[in-house]
């Protein structure tokens, strides 16, 4: 099985501490289902009528936490700054494979390869196509709505790239054990979205009383099989 | 005795018998073995041109599978696929999989493919486009069936698929599906072909009513994992061979070939040499055996039909000409030749010792009485003689001529004093006298060689108008024989002088055979003896009153005064 099961209880500690801006959400992150399907590799001398799904992928390169962000909607979140990324183009493959930003960010996509790059994208959240430019230039994009936007590259199809654009300040990505922590949160109700870049978003409402530290815990994909929108 | 076949057919049947049934047994042999080894061959070369079908699909699913691996190779296909990913809207989802299904019609258009499909990392189906180029439908909520990961059934038809992972970089996004119409009729174009599943046929080219045999003898004669079986499907021999794994799963497609069409295709060419070589060869067989078997017995067969010819004309002649061209025969015909001299000088010596034995036998009762000796012999004489004239043959000249020397042989039996008075004979003397003729009879009738001369000896007395003795038998009754060695014994009794009177004179012998001629005498032997007598020379005239003595009537009861 390659299920890989993290599971670490979250919690949440009711702390009296009356503190101004001393809310804190804490929490635990487990993955219960395979959320990335490997990738299938058939060589063409197995092929003889053989399904590739029925083949086993590939002991796991994939850090499942590498490709998860978690982000915290509400009203009372304040506007984050506005940034200059890079997305840069290297070794026909993009630096990082998966950049967080606010939004009304811009990214920079420089090409430092040697050969031509084309970056596009067909999300709804922003679709552009950069069009093919050398080494050494660069095409710049502001992306001002929140969502997911996936960048590839015309000329080279296994180059992708993840840029996922975050509505507010409130976001941070899970260590290694799937943990992550929010500080200096006003007391409310929160909505936490955890994203994973091949499972979708999956969403939980949590509520942080004055002072006290909220712990949460989450199974992705929630509670059934089927990752759920 | 059952009839026993002839040597000739003897010969012609041990000799023909076997060499046919050897020649029959070894044409059918050859042509067994002939058929046999056409059809090893034809097994070899359809297994040859199934491991080349077999190479041939797969190297063409291989070129499938590189081809449209190229294709999902494309950062349009794989950004639509990631789009459905990104947001798990409705309205989103349904706009990205019009999108995809856009690029999935592009693509099976451009490569000619009747269905493409779309399966997400779940092994879910979402996407399809089925049907030809023109009238391409898209799939929506329709089922799609896995028969074999190589064999799609979908809107009721069967898809021969490839399938192609679409990869973004180490990560697998779904994998794209891509089937032609499956046709079964054209993996064969004579013979048939059967898509089985766990031994059950799916789909087939048999015609309806030999399908379950087909299956039967499949399940009965193949193993699920044997490359190739035979199994006889109405009433036909076909080589089964599995076309290697085409869908995977424990589908197979598997072709039969039919061995006895293509043995038959083979041996047309030559199926009339067999039965003329084997017809020609025993044709021959037989006219050799015929003519082997006829030139055997024909040496035997000559010499048994001469013995045969010969025996029928009543004797063998002493010279068999010894050329019948086979040793053993000629040594045969000589042997039998010594034989039948043996025989022959044997029969000689017994005739002569029998003709000596009568000879003494008539003699000597001739001389019991000197009035009548040398009498046997001139009747004998006279009779032979009447005979001869009358036109008799040799055989029966031959028992007239014996018969008359023994026709007194009864006489032993009639004392002296009777035979020989001279004085008047008395009626109980007459009757003694009378019975000398069936005395003689029953002398005979002891001796078998002696048989046919019976009637004369017997029956010398009889008169044609029935008034003789013993048996008083009219003219019809009485042997030609009797009758004319009665004329001559009458003849030769009148002419001889005896004990109670002197001999007559020829005349008037004749003269009283005349007298008798009808009632007494046959015309024409006393016609043919008035010949034998007139031959040496004997002239006559007639006197007046001839009359016997009265004993005369005691030999022979003659009415001369009639």
């Amino acid at each position: 099985m390659r299920l890989i099961a993290l599971i670490i209880g979250g919690l949440i500690a009711a702390t009296t501490v009356p503190a101004a801006a001393a809310q804190e959400i804490q929490g635990q992150l487990a993955i219960t289902r395979t959320l990335t399907k490997q990738r299938v590799v058939l060589p063409a001398y197995t092929l003889r009528g053989v399904s590739p799904h029925k083949h086993d992928a590939a002991p796991s390169a994939i850090n499942e936490w590498q490709r998860v962000v978690i982000y915290l909607e509400s009203d009372k979140a304040p506007a984050a700054t506005r940034v200059l990324a890079t997305l840069n183009q290297s070794g026909q493959k993009f630096e990082p494979e998966l950049l967080v930003i606010p939004a009304g960010s811009t990214v920079s996509f420089p090409n430092s390869d040697p050969i031509f790059h084309n970056v596009f994208s067909l999300s709804r959240t922003r679709q552009f196509d950069l069009g093919n430019y050398p080494s050494g230039k660069t095409r710049m994009v502001m992306f001002d709505k929140p969502g997911v936007v996936q960048v590839f590259c015309h000329l080279h199809p296994d180059m992708n790239a993840t840029i996922l654009v975050v509505p507010n300040a409130w976001f941070t990505r899970p260590d290694e054990h799937g943990a992550f922590n929010f500080s200096g949160l006003p007391s409310g109700t929160y909505q936490v979205v955890v994203w994973h870049k091949s499972a979708g978003t999956f969403k939980q409402r949590i509520q942080v009383s004055q002072g006290s530290v909220a712990k949460m815990s989450m199974d992705i994909p929630v509670g059934a099989d089927e990752p759920q929108p | 005795m059952t009839r026993q076949p002839s040597l000739a057919m003897r010969a012609f049947l041990f000799a023909s018998i076997p060499m046919v049934l050897t020649l029959i047994l070894s044409f059918v042999a050859v042509r067994k073995a002939v058929e046999d080894r056409i059809k090893d061959q034809l097994r070899t070369s359809l297994h040859e041109t199934e491991a080349v079908v077999s190479r041939r699909t797969a190297e063409s699913a291989g070129q499938i599978y590189r081809a449209i691996s190229t294709l999902t190779e494309n950062a349009s296909l794989k950004a639509g696929v990631a789009l459905l990913q990104e947001n798990r809207d409705a309205q989103f989802q349904s706009q990205a999989h019009e999108t995809l299904a856009r690029q999935l019609g592009q693509i099976g258009t451009s490569l000619g493919f009747d269905l493409m499909l779309f399966e997400n990392p779940s092994d879910q189906v979402l996407i399809g486009t089925v049907g030809p180029q023109q009238s391409r439908l898209e799939l929506r909520n329709e089922p799609v069936e896995f028969v074999a990961p190589s064999l799609v059934r979908a809107k009721g038809k069967l898809y021969d698929v490839v399938s192609v992972p679409i990869n973004l970089g180490s990560e697998n996004l779904g994998t794209l599906i891509a089937g032609k119409t499956f046709d079964i009729r054209g993996w064969n174009e004579f013979g048939n072909t059967a898509l089985i599943r766990d031994g059950q046929i799916l789909m087939t080219t048999f015609p309806q009513d030999h399908v379950t045999e087909a299956e039967q003898q499949v399940q009965e004669n193949c193993r699920a994992t044997a490359g190739e079986c035979e199994v006889q499907v109405g009433g036909e021999t076909y080589l089964a061979m599995s076309v290697r794994q085409m869908f995977g799963d424990g589908v197979r497609l598997v072709r039969f070939q039919s061995i006895d069409a293509a043995t038959k295709r083979f041996t047309q060419g030559f199926a009339g040499v067999f039965p003329l070589i084997g017809g020609a060869g025993v044709l021959l067989v037989l006219l050799f055996s015929a003519f082997g078997a006829h030139s055997i017995a024909k040496p035997l067969v000559t010499l048994t039909t001469q013995l045969r010819r010969e025996g029928s004309a009543g004797g063998f002649s002493a010279e068999l000409h010894p050329d019948y061209q086979t040793a053993e025969v000629n040594e045969l015909a000589m042997e039998f030749s010594r034989a039948a001299g043996a025989v022959r000088e044997s029969e000689r010596r017994l005739d002569e010792a029998t003709e000596e034995f009568i000879e003494s036998m008539a003699q000597a009762q001739d001389a019991r009485d000197p009035y009548t000796a040398g009498h046997s012999e001139r009747v004998s004489a006279n009779s032979t003689a009447i005979a001869r004239v009358m036109g008799l043959s040799a055989g029966e000249v031959e028992i007239i001529r014996i018969g008359a020397k023994l026709h007194d042989l009864g006489k032993i039996g009639i004392p002296d004093a009777i035979l020989r008075k001279p004085g008047k004979l008395t009626r109980e003397e007459y009757t003694l006298i009378q019975r000398h003729s069936t005395i003689g009879r029953e002398i005979l009738e002891k001796v078998g060689r002696f048989k046919e001369f019976i009637p004369i000896v017997e029956l010398h007395h009889e008169n044609p108008d029935g008034s003789g003795y013993p048996y008083g038998l009219k003219e019809g009754d009485i042997p030609l024989a009797v009758r004319i060695v009665h004329v001559a014994d009458v003849y030769d009794a009148i002419t001889s002088d005896r004990a109670y009177r002197k001999a007559m004179s020829e005349a008037q012998a004749w003269e009283l055979l005349r007298q008798g001629t009808g009632p007494l005498f046959d015309p024409e032997v006393v016609e043919a003896l008035w010949t034998v007598l007139r031959r040496v020379g004997w002239e006559t005239e007639v006197s007046s009153a001839t009359v016997p003595h009265e004993n005369d009537l005691a030999y022979y009861p003659l009415s001369f005064n009639r």
